[in-house]
């Protein structure tokens, strides 16, 4: 089914239903479908057809909401960007997907004229609030009319750019079948219905937040959208006066919350689940928060992009087993293969390999990076190759133990050591430069750089946090930084990658 | 210590852990809103605050009305110390 469906369907079951909240404003399913609708016009009035990809550079908001499903409408390919994003990497990924048309806000314009500087055929851009030319607003009350494009399961759906190993972000394509695949999995394990409300504090920019959109409106329930995790009684009151049913979750989200010291008092029996998906939730945690949340059944997952999701831990177990993420949801298979790519068959450790119709088609032009990831398995079919070490005991259930690469997860997002080193390096001061995932309890990983300044040159800590900030996305600036006179080498004179 | 240097002091830690450049915290600029701090940063200033001021924060009181701004921090940690001070 394509994905825009779910709005559509749902609109005609429940058209007066408020489908969204953001803020104060409460949106039906009816306004929302007609606001993709004439987006979805505009777009195709503008040029924009069936495979065109359409990039939404915008925080969590009714309009981010709208430009997801209008896009798509407009048979459009959604690529989906965090609104950090700095100008560097907004120009990468504008010029390596080959955006038409760019949706965003007048408050993100100074990043993206610095972004588009001297780029050939930019993309048209339809930003909120802008009085200079034709508005988002302005295109939310043109004429709907019939779709155009059509489209089948196996178009492109969305790309969501992930940190790589190599530095430079990497496209996940995902088309409406690998995503409808997954809505419907998640929608079967978690036994979502129309009664459900959802609080989603998660990017729609990242895999998750998008499917907490999608499951929601796929079951016809609601979606409570915040921008961020924000203040911690600001989510607390949230969940109580919107009633939600079911809390998507990271483990700093989690920590934030039971920093309160009262919250056992609290009323919290709308709440039927809580998630936490992208790094593991420190095992201390489970009581409190079935402390806290009585009636909620806890959810312990594991996913990536390149599939979105791969297992969930059934509630009942994660007493026993909290450090576990369970085995594999419906419709994907998965083992283990150690590092000769042979089948783990009993306990043991390795690589976690997943195949389904929930894995991705690629990476967005680049064949040679598709090809070390999605390649045949032990048993000569093709499979996803996740990067990602588990251990399984003797009765199927995953534990996550490291990522086969360099990869830092913090706050639940990929960090490329790699790409805060090299920017790093471009600060001329600095002669070398090692970055780390350190044990974090709130964040995961905190990221940690080790820093050899040249003789006789200065910085200081918050002269380089300042030029980070301006080079990269929020969640990927260094938390700690130690200056060193030396760094750990290889034989071969090559930086040492692990700490010690 | 008056409203006003309740407000320099907080502006002066926010300058110092947050903002890494030559600029300075407006007092009415939105902390959360205007991306300068995140949700993690918001628990350094709340310990921040609670350590410098000899304070504890109920769980209701964490919200932004009282902390999104420089002002509002300021006027909600006078209004806390005065009352304080009173009982």
């Amino acid at each position: 089914m394509p994905v825009y469906e779910y709005l559509d369907h749902s609109r005609e079951r429940f058209p007066e239903k408020v489908a969204l909240v953001c803020d104060t404003e409460r949106t039906t399913y009816e306004d929302l479908g007609r606001f993709s609708d004439c987006l979805a016009a505009y777009l195709a009035e503008c040029g924009i057809t069936r495979g065109d990809r359409v990039l939404i550079f915008l925080e969590n908001s009714k309009e981010t909401v709208v430009s997801i499903f209008g896009a798509l409408k407009a048979g459009a390919c959604m690529v989906l960007v965090n609104p950090t994003t700095p100008p560097e990497h907004l120009r990468f990924i504008t010029i390596d997907c080959g955006c038409k048309m760019l949706i965003s806000n007048i408050s993100r314009l100074p990043t993206i004229d610095v972004a588009f500087v001297n780029l050939n055929a930019p993309p048209r851009l339809l930003l909120s609030g802008d009085n200079s030319r034709p508005s988002l607003q302005d295109a939310l009350s043109f004429s709907p009319s019939k779709r155009t494009a059509q489209i089948g399961d196996s178009d492109l759906a969305a790309i969501i750019y992930t940190s790589g190993s190599t530095g430079n972000p990497k496209g996940v394509t995902l088309t409406h079948r690998n995503i409808d695949v997954v809505v419907r999995s998640v929608s079967e394990y978690l036994e979502h219905s129309d009664n459900d409300i959802v609080l989603c504090v998660l990017q729609l920019s990242f895999g998750y937040g998008l499917l907490q959109l999608l499951v929601t409106f796929h079951s016809g329930g609601r979606l409570v959208l915040e921008k961020g995790f924000g203040f911690p009684y600001d989510i607390i009151k949230r969940i109580l006066r919107e009633k939600v049913t079911g809390l998507a979750g990271v483990p700093t989200l989690f920590s934030i919350l039971l920093q309160l010291k009262e919250l056992e008092q609290e009323d919290f029996s709308s709440v039927r689940y809580l998630t936490n998906a992208a790094a593991a939730l420190p095992p201390s945690y489970v009581p409190r928060l079935k402390s806290v949340f009585k009636q909620a059944r806890l959810f312990l997952m594991h996913g990536q992009t390149e599939c979105l999701r791969t297992t969930y831990l059934p509630p009942d177990e994660a007493e026993r087993r909290p450090t576990s993420v369970g085995k594999g949801m419906p419709n994907v298979e998965l083992w283990l293969e150690d590092e000769k790519g042979n089948r783990i068959a009993g306990e043991g450790e390795g690589e976690l390999i997943v195949r389904g119709l929930n894995v991705m088609r690629g990476y967005w032009n680049d064949a040679e990076t598709t090809s070390r990831v999605l390649r045949p398995s032990s048993d000569g079919h093709m499979a996803l190759h996740t990067g990602d070490l588990f251990r399984v005991d003797g009765e199927g259930y995953l534990y996550f133990v490291a990522r086969r690469d360099d990869i830092i997860k913090s706050r639940g997002q990929k960090v490329s050591p790699l790409e805060i080193e090299q920017i790093l390096f471009s600060l001329d001061e600095v002669a070398e430069a090692r970055v780390l995932g350190v044990p974090d309890e709130i964040l995961g990983q905190a990221i940690k750089a080790e820093i050899v300044l040249k003789k006789g040159r200065f910085l200081s800590e918050r002269q380089i946090k300042a030029f980070c900030k301006t080079h990269l996305e929020d969640y990927k600036i260094p938390h700690i930084i130690e200056f060193v006179s030396s760094l750990p080498k290889t034989a071969g004179g090559k930086v040492k990658r692990s700490p010690a | 210590m008056n409203k006003e240097e309740i407000g320099e002091e907080v502006s002066r830690f926010i300058d110092a852990n947050f903002l890494f450049d030559e600029r300075h915290v407006k007092i009415n600029e939105s902390l959360v809103g205007s991306g300068t701090i995140d949700s993690t940063g918001i628990l350094e200033v709340i310990t921040f605050l609670e350590k410098r001021f000899n304070v504890t924060f109920e769980d209701e009181e964490l919200v932004g009305d009282n902390f999104d701004t420089v002002d509002r921090i300021r006027s909600f940690l006078f209004k806390k110390l005065s009352s304080n001070e009173t009982r």
